[in-house]
């Protein structure tokens, strides 16, 4: 792999803001194509901050600076991606449910995502059940995935998802959950697909859930 | 003759056995829209489970927490709540929360900290004064709201004072150094009082562990903690902390520099099963919580919360160092029925027939 796009892996992991768009710049100088940059710049160096983070060797603060640098990269970088149609890993419809108003959880995870390639539609916080359905309708993602810090909003997934059912677009999409009172069970008696503990795990969770229903 | 509540909690923090656990349990968490969706709150729910208020006569929280109201946020009236220290609180949802820090860069120049000789001045003495004559007997703990990382991140919001430790490691050691000098003025006030201990409120942990990570945390915050709990020993007071999620891998520091309870323990947290800590540290440290607030409470049938609250009577009391309480305060969700098991076992292990 070109020397660049291991340093830009590396700046990103250090969480640079200032290196990494620079790098991006220098790397589509070079002839890179964006895909190239993408895959293996960007999302190589979050792939490590994601499993450098679920092994405890890195903390919510080093993941949170990594996708600020980031966000830098991909604010050239996304033009030059949508212009030469590369296909994002997987499309995810994001929120914190109803009545709900954390949002760094539910952010944390849309960053690890965006940083593993996937496109996110972020519907922010307290989120209704019938956004989240129109949301599917409007965008056709392959995942919907929920955050709930409370257990008082927790119904709020179930709730959701009845709403996919009912608006006849469940069976379209995946659903994964997540949230700090959130469990595995949980997960499985509100009849999701996937439950990931932490924002790295949400990660493996999308990339295997999209890729069984692409093989599919 | 009978312990008083605050006999009971001073004995179980010098790791003495007592007749029975002494005992808090909170309602109400400024929940107002969620409680609306659950119908009323858990207290009146009970009110009209028993027929009557009695039970709120006979829950005797041993522990008595006084705030220091002048420093926190009002949530009211209005929509937007300024605090003093010039944070702007988005305050007509619950639950209330920051809408815009004071600081916008990573800078304090400029910036100056609230006169805390002014925020706690006589009124505030003698209000404090005639809450404590009021808690009698009881264990009066006096706080002072947002602690050390707390303040820290309302001051530059969260996701920023997160991203500044780790990209901006010397302004945050600036501010944290500025606002230890802040609250030590602070608890410079509290300690004067005729009260057991300083209440302290720091999240230090989230649900998986240690939020700044375990090596940020010793290095950043353990040396102003250290300053701050010495300060209250020095004036023969305990120190007690709240603090929410996993922080077992930090509890060894916790105990060096001197806290005396820890509050919350949430039992779903990673490594924070209540028993096992108890086995790790418990002659070291008094844990105050330990019931599942994320689980057995909201979700469990009275049936297990009367067996975990034996277990727990059982298996945390021996040799002191514990005070029984859920995690934290019943959430609306809680089935009347679950609440009525906790209060019921709670009275039953003080010896008290109810109902």
């Amino acid at each position: 792999m070109s020397n660049v796009l291991n340093e830009l892996a590396d700046k990103l992991y250090a969480g640079d803001a200032k290196s990494v768009p620079v790098l991006v710049q220098s790397a589509l100088d070079q002839g890179l194509t964006p895909a190239q940059v993408l895959n293996d710049g960007l999302v190589a160096g979050m792939d490590r901050v994601g499993v450098d983070f679920r092994n405890g060797e890195i903390f919510v603060p080093e993941v949170l600076v990594a996708a600020r640098a980031m966000h830098a990269g991909m604010n050239i970088l996304r033009p030059l991606l949508v212009q030469s149609h590369v296909a994002s890993a997987g499309k995810v419809v994001l929120g914190t449910v109803a009545g709900d108003l954390h949002d760094i959880g539910k952010n944390l995870v849309g960053m690890m995502l965006e940083g593993s390639g996937f496109e996110i539609i972020d519907l922010g916080i307290d989120t209704p059940p019938g956004k989240f359905a129109d949301a599917v309708k409007t965008h056709q993602p392959h995942l919907v995935a929920m955050s709930a810090l409370l257990t008082t909003t927790m119904p709020g997934m179930k709730r959701t998802i009845d709403a996919l059912t009912q608006a006849g677009v469940r069976a379209n999409v995946k659903v994964i959950v997540g949230g700090a009172p959130v469990t595995e069970t949980f997960a499985r008696e509100i009849g999701a697909d996937g439950y990931a503990p932490d924002a790295a795990s949400a990660v493996e969770l999308a990339r295997a859930l999209v890729g069984k229903e692409q093989k599919a | 003759m009978s312990l008083t509540p605050r006999e009971r909690v001073s004995a179980q923090i010098k790791h003495q056995e007592t007749d029975y656990l002494p005992y808090t349990i909170r309602f109400g968490s400024d929940m107002g829209e969620q409680i609306e969706a659950y119908g009323t709150d858990v207290a009146e729910r009970l009110d009209t489970y028993y027929g009557s208020p009695t039970w709120r006569t006979l829950v005797d929280n041993a522990i008595a927490r006084i705030n220091t109201h002048n420093l926190g946020v009002d949530a009211s009236t209005g929509s937007i709540y300024t605090d003093v220290y010039g944070c702007k609180w988005r305050v007509d949802r619950r639950p209330f929360h920051l809408e815009q820090p004071v600081l916008k860069t990573p800078s304090l120049r400029g910036y100056e900290f609230p006169d805390v000789d002014a925020l706690f001045d006589a009124a505030w003495k003698q209000r404090t004064l005639h809450a404590i004559e009021q808690a009698k007997d009881h264990f009066v703990v006096v706080g002072f709201g947002f602690g050390l990382w707390e303040r820290a991140w309302t001051l530059r919001g969260f996701d920023t004072a997160l991203m500044d430790a780790a990209g901006e490691p010397d302004f945050f050691a600036e501010l944290v150094d500025q606002i230890t000098e802040h609250q030590l003025a602070i608890i410079e006030r509290l300690v004067e009082l005729p009260m057991d201990g300083v209440m302290f409120s720091d999240d230090w942990g989230y649900q998986r562990g240690v939020l700044l990570g375990p090596e940020r945390w010793r290095r950043v915050m353990k040396p102003r903690l250290a300053r701050m709990y010495a300060r209250v020993h020095t004036a023969g007071k305990y120190t007690l902390s709240h603090c929410c999620g996993s922080v077992a891998d930090i509890l060894p520091d916790i105990i060096e520099i001197g806290l005396d309870v820890l509050e919350s323990v949430q039992p779903e947290a990673e490594k924070m099963n209540p028993y096992e800590l108890k086995r790790q540290f418990g002659s070291q440290i008094t844990f105050w919580g330990g019931l599942g607030s994320q689980s057995l409470i909201p979700f469990g049938k009275p049936d297990e919360i009367r067996t975990e609250v034996a277990k727990m009577c059982r298996e945390m009391s021996k040799g002191g160092g514990y005070v029984l309480s859920p995690a934290k305060p019943f959430q609306p969700e809680t089935p009347t029925e679950n609440a009525a098991a906790i209060i019921e076992s709670f009275l039953q292990q003080a010896g008290v027939k109810f109902p």
